[in-house]
């Protein structure tokens, strides 16, 4: 039983040891790395201000993945969020970018850019910005 | 039989009482979000909030410190009082007594004082260097020396005339039941400081012991966190547990 305690606190001290040297690189190697814009290009019509996100940033639903940020215990975390926008036609606009109402999203939004097709991110997960 | 069968209902109900802390927190520990038997918290726990552990350091080495230096310091002055005869000894042993029951908070001020002027405040001797001189450990001490026969230590001063090889070769080996007791008394004590460390390192959060920033921890990790904190007591009582139990059996007030 002695024995076994000494053997027992041993490894558990060696893997607390392990955790706190390594502990911040296992959360960067576990966590999905983004590459993030801020929504700060905006073309006014009229009264009314459009955002202009940029067409690469949207999911194949034609969603954006909004970054939220949280200041943690150890580091600044962020978190995305799958919102579903409503774009308006622009004839006169560039193709690049749809356009929405500040309604829908707040200017200087962090998105994630470029979003490729096997990206899919759970609500909430935690991402790590590049 | 009765009685024997009521006593040991009473005394399973006082110890659930104590053992149910810890319980709750092992279990609670295991759930993330709603989800139960997850180690998800304890993921969170390392590689989200890493820095929480540097504090789990700063901890392990407050009390490893205080407990080995008060097992070494508290030493002699045991032996002092126990055996070694001068005017005023019973009086100033009493003193000490007092002062070990004086409660924490009452010597807090007059400690803050001290470290002020020695210019040690918010530095991590702040923490440490009060707790080092326990009049518990020197009061332990001269009990159990107290019991060690003076034809032993008289037939030792045949052999040597040195007074360190005398507490080294022929006292320390009759204490290895207190000192155990006294590592693990100490080691919790220690471990488990909260006012000192706020009081004394108001201005240096990064030297705070896990105790005060377990608190601060995000609500979904502070589970696993507790348990975590809990482990290094755990495993300091499991190995020095036999002497403990020998030590307390041989205490004579």
């Amino acid at each position: 039983m002695r024995r076994l305690s000494y053997v027992f606190a041993a490894l558990l001290l060696l893997l607390l040891i392990l955790l706190t040297i390594s502990g911040g690189r296992i959360y960067e190697w576990i966590t999905p790395d983004v590459e993030a814009i801020r929504l700060n290009r905006y073309y006014n019509k009229g009264d009314e201000r459009y955002i202009m996100i940029p067409k690469s940033a949207l999911t194949d639903d034609g969603s954006v993945y909004v970054i939220a940020s949280e200041q943690g215990f150890s580091k600044q975390l962020y978190y995305v969020h799958k919102k579903t926008l409503n774009y308006i036609e622009l004839p006169e606009a560039d193709g690049a970018f749809v356009y929405v109402t500040t309604k829908e999203i707040a200017s200087g939004s962090m998105i994630i850019n470029p979003v490729d097709s096997e990206m899919h991110f759970e609500d909430g997960e935690k991402v790590i910005i590049k | 039989m009765k009685k024997r069968l009521l006593l040991l209902i009473i005394l399973t109900i006082l110890a659930a009482a104590y053992v149910f802390p810890v319980v709750l927190t092992i279990v609670n520990s295991l759930r993330y979000s709603g989800s139960a038997f997850t180690l998800r918290q304890y993921g969170e726990f390392f590689f989200t909030n890493h820095t929480a552990m540097l504090y789990f350091w700063n901890s392990a080495l407050y009390a490893g410190a205080i407990t080995a230096v008060s097992i070494i310091v508290s030493f002699p002055l045991g032996f002092l009082f126990a055996k070694v005869r001068f005017r005023g000894r019973d009086a100033l042993f009493f003193v000490f007594v007092v002062v070990m029951l004086l409660p924490f908070q009452a010597t807090l001020l007059p400690n803050y004082i001290q470290l002020r002027d020695m210019k040690l405040l918010n530095t991590p001797l702040a923490l440490m260097l009060p707790m080092m001189f326990t009049p518990f450990a020197v009061f332990l001490y001269r009990q159990f020396i107290a019991a060690i026969p003076n034809e032993l230590l008289e037939y030792a001063t045949l052999e040597t005339s040195s007074v360190i090889k005398l507490l080294r070769h022929v006292v320390m080996p009759q204490l290895k039941a207190p000192i155990s007791a006294l590592a693990v008394l100490i080691f919790c004590e220690s471990w488990n400081m909260v006012e000192q460390a706020i009081i004394f390192a108001s201005e240096a959060p990064d030297i705070m012991p896990l105790s005060v920033v377990l608190t601060r921890l995000p609500e979904d990790v502070v589970f696993a966190g507790a348990t975590i904190y809990m482990y290094p007591v755990l495993v300091v009582f499991l190995l020095f547990r036999e002497t403990l139990q020998k030590a307390m059996e041989k205490f004579r007030w």
